[in-house]
């Protein structure tokens, strides 16, 4: 017996056999690649700071890990934060963490790749960090320690977390790894070390190396300036964009886990970007200029990942599908071919019209689901404000249309604390669902109301400026306003003649206000950060394990005051802390929308009319698609 | 699709479930065929209705963490296919750790994988360091020739009413002490409603004789599962049906 029992996992069967799902942490999933260490020069670990179900659902690790595996001379390796139960563990028994193909310790690779797509995570990659018993500060990092990198959204202001990485990637990851491996290979080779490895690397372009800029502050805190350190270091570093989507790296043989997990599959990725300039939105600035995936390439993909993963589900990804040029063509085509192989397709929120109900139709059982908008905003002006371009008679006329056939569920989203948002603005939430409730009561007559009702579910959440959009000058709310919008909202829809088919969620208020000091923070936020972590602090996007007061004490302990980050109107001549990226969209464009915003106009998008936002600068995309 | 939908084609496919795979739980195993069925391309049959399934029953659920050469796992498919072919598409797109060891087509009426279990083979041993004292000082087999001549043996069960007292003295169909091995040998009662766990045997045979284990400290092996003959005898659920 004993010569088969045992395994090869980092893990003894008595830690597996205690643990919550200890699927999280043996790998041999399908399609995960394995390697010969002998065969290849650079060992990389690619980590999503969280429990591996929501790490495993993301598609740029993915997209990541089948890039770096089609490399012959390097293995990637996935790495996701082991759960509290596990983490007590191996703190305990002194277990290092390790990587899930290998099993080997991450601390014996050569890079940490982390991806960093939401602020609550940070402390999360500390615990990463810490459990691989790599320092958490990249400055004590000795020859023995792997290049810790960070890539994602958030590291369009890496400043709070610079502190902890090495070096960031700026962009998307399929352009310049290649380069940076040959590099890493070479100063390898030459015995260089890491220093003059990262050196070298931060003239790659899109690469940021914290460790070699200086930052001057001003007597009020703010920025004075932002410098590097030597000669030939770039003074600004702008993003990496892949120039042609459908002629690029793709997971057609992504890893198919055995638990069930957020994104349990296929996730077909149609564009990058979006064309509609939405003033508060991040994704929408970053991700410039809108590129589409051709439709043939999509389809190919589509069916060669059936086979390859055999999932019974598959999905379009993009920031706004109703914009892909091709979506009729694609979804004919996805309805024939699944409905052929039991596959059933979830689409992503697509605007509401009579094209989309008639897919959602075909697709999905129309009692079971329900209509979507998210209008943001309860009256036009303050849509105008945030420059989103639906109207009081789209969302009237589609829902219209919608319960015409047979819908009768609707969820509304909303954001609370716009920028100039008045009491008149939030009434608007309310009499807008108002609105469509009575619509649903005109249109469906009495005997064909399933169970006699409309359901109407609105959530609100609360407004987080974020860097590289037109309100990161805007001062956020603080949690007692936040508090008294949402309370103004509930008592508003209690005074609706249709209150009772209304029902209203809000978010939590602390977690916005801490998120706001994470997003436009400085290099002053990293002693907070790390103070939070060692009073025990992680998982925090896990309600149950968020504790505000930790991050109250830390703030007060590290003389760090949190409103200066969030409640205060930045000056139009500030210099931010990730003024020296460049989404490609300039600091002049955001700061005229900033300005627009507040007279109420509107902008045009880009398949309407090019705004000069900078985008063009890459040559590629809707820029140039006229 | 098929003019005469009526007419389906019933397989069993018997599988191993190996190394770090037997941390994987019953329904996740579930899952995972599925999919495998789907990237083998394999035509299986689907309920009708609005999210129709596959047509598939899995025999006794096994434990996490126990190893076993006897999973089983009837199909039923809308085209015939050779049980030899089929055999090799699930292994081709199956994990080494899970293969398919035989596939047999099913007579029609043949009771459902789940619904016939009878009985389950299993081999148990100690992790190193934590055999019982009872066991390092005396011959086993006689300890167990003991322990089987009590008048019952009762097993407290738990369900879905709360516990029960079930006597599983009859229910044992075999249990003795391999030495070469170093391990118990045990065939004993794994139908629905009677199922003994291989862990709960042991815990009642050292509590017979004034012992007790350390938590987790078996290594269990479910070597095959049984149903009965015509004449009630015990035969491997993978005997039943032809290899055609």
């Amino acid at each position: 017996m004993k010569n088969f029992w045992n395994t090869n996992l980092a893990l003894s069967d008595d830690i597996l056999m205690k643990i919550e799902k200890p699927e999280r942490y043996i790998g041999h999933e399908v399609n995960a690649v394995y390697k010969d260490p002998n065969d290849v020069r650079v060992r990389f670990v690619m980590c999503f700071p969280d429990v591996y179900e929501i790490g495993m659902s993301h598609l740029g690790i993915q997209i990541l890990y089948d890039m770096f595996n089609t490399f012959e001379d390097v293995w990637c390796e996935r790495v996701y934060a082991p759960w509290v139960d596990l983490d007590a563990i191996m703190r305990e028994k002194n277990i290092p963490l390790f990587a899930l193909e290998s099993q080997q310790p991450i601390k014996n690779m050569d890079f940490l790749g982390i991806t960093i797509q939401y602020e609550m995570c940070y402390t999360n990659i500390l615990q990463v960090l810490d459990l691989s018993r790599i320092p958490l500060l990249s400055k004590d990092r000795g020859e023995d320690c792997p290049i810790v990198i960070g890539g994602g959204p958030c590291t369009y202001n890496p400043e709070p977390i610079a502190d902890f990485f090495d070096m960031f990637y700026i962009g998307e990851g399929e352009t310049k790894y290649r380069e940076l491996m040959n590099l890493y290979e070479e100063c390898k080779d030459k015995k260089l070390g890491r220093k003059e490895f990262l050196r070298r690397a931060a003239k790659i372009p899109g690469m940021y190396v914290p460790s070699m800029y200086e930052v001057a502050y001003n007597e009020d805190g703010t920025i004075k300036s932002f410098t590097p350190k030597e000669e030939g270091i770039p003074a600004t570093i702008l993003k990496e964009v892949v120039k042609d989507l459908s002629d690029t790296y793709y997971p057609m043989k992504p890893v198919v886990p055995y638990i069930k997990c957020t994104q349990d599959r296929i996730v077909l990725e149609i564009m990058r970007g979006c064309i509609r300039g939405c003033r508060f939105c991040q994704a929408g600035e970053l991700y410039r200029p809108v590129r589409e995936r051709d439709v043939e390439v999509l389809k190919k993909y589509a069916l060669e990942m059936m086979k390859n993963t055999g999932h019974e589900e598959i999905s379009l990804s993009s920031l706004s599908s109703s914009d892909y040029s091709k979506l009729p063509e694609l979804l004919d085509f996805l309805i024939e071919e699944c409905s052929k192989r039991h596959v059933n397709i979830t689409l992503p929120s697509l605007r509401i019209d009579a094209f989309s109900l008639d897919v959602m139709s075909k697709v999905q059982d129309v009692k079971k689901t329900s209509l979507t908008f998210a209008p943001e905003a309860g009256t036009q002006r303050l849509r105008n404000v945030i420059n989103k371009g639906l109207t009081f008679d789209d969302i009237i006329g589609g829902s219209t249309e919608a319960f015409k056939g047979g819908w009768n569920k609707v969820k509304l989203y909303f954001m609370l604390g716009h920028p100039f948002e008045t009491e008149e603005d939030i009434r608007g939430i309310a009499e807008l669902s108002n609105e469509i409730a009575a619509t649903f009561f005109d249109v469906v007559p009495k005997e064909k109301r399933v169970n006699g009702k409309i359901q109407i579910t609105v959530s609100t959440s609360f407004f987080v400026p974020k860097p590289f959009t037109a309100f990161q000058w805007a001062p956020q709310c603080t949690k007692d306003e936040f508090i008294s919008k949402a309370y103004f909202c509930r008592g508003a829809i209690t005074e609706q003649l249709n209150q009772k088919s209304i029902k209203y969620n809000w978010h939590d208020a602390d977690l916005s206000v801490l998120e706001g000091v994470l997003a436009r923070g400085d290099r002053k936020i990293a002693p907070v950060i790390l103070d939070v972590y060692k009073q025990g602090s992680f998982f925090e996007s896990w309600t149950e394990y968020y504790k505000h007061e930790r991050w109250l004490e830390a703030f007060e302990r590290n003389n760090v005051d949190p409103d200066f980050y969030t409640t205060r109107l930045r000056p139009d001549d500030e210099i931010f802390p990730w003024d020296f990226l460049s989404c490609g969209v300039n600091k002049s464009f955001l700061l005229n929308e900033w300005h627009k915003a507040k007279r109420e106009e509107i902008t045009p998008n880009c398949s309407q009319k090019c705004s000069g936002c900078g985008g063009a600068q890459f040559g590629i995309g809707i820029c140039f698609a006229r | 699709m098929s003019d005469n939908a009526q007419i389906s084609y019933d397989y069993r496919v018997r599988f191993s479930k190996h190394g770090a795979i037997r941390y994987i739980g019953h329904l996740d195993v579930m899952r995972y065929f599925q999919k495998v069925l789907r990237r083998a391309e394999v035509d299986i049959a689907y309920t009708k209705g609005y999210s129709p399934h596959q047509i598939t029953t899995f025999a006794q659920p096994l434990g996490v963490g126990v190893e076993s050469d006897g999973e089983y796992m009837d199909l039923k498919l809308n085209s015939y296919i050779s049980c030899s072919e089929l055999k090799q598409l699930i292994n081709e797109y199956s994990v080494p750790e899970i293969q398919a060891i035989s596939v047999k087509k099913l007579p029609e009426k043949s009771g459902n994988a789940m619904a016939s279990v009878a009985a389950a083979e299993y081999y148990i041993g100690f992790k190193e360091g934590r055999t019982p004292s009872c066991l390092l000082e005396n011959d086993i087999n006689s300890l167990i020739q003991k322990f089987l001549e009590q008048e019952s043996i009762i097993l407290v069960k738990e369900g879905k009413a709360g516990l029960r007292e079930v006597d599983i003295k009859e229910r044992i169909f075999e249990f003795s002490y391999d030495k070469s091995e170093e391990c118990f040998h045990a065939v004993v009662d794994a139908s629905s409603g009677y199922n003994i766990k291989p862990q709960a045997l042991i815990e009642l045979f050292l509590n017979y004789h004034n012992d007790k284990m350390a938590e987790n400290s078996l290594m269990i092996y479910r070597a095959d599962t049984y149903t009965r003959d015509d004449e009630g005898k015990l035969v491997s659920m993978g005997d039943i049906g032809l290899d055609e």
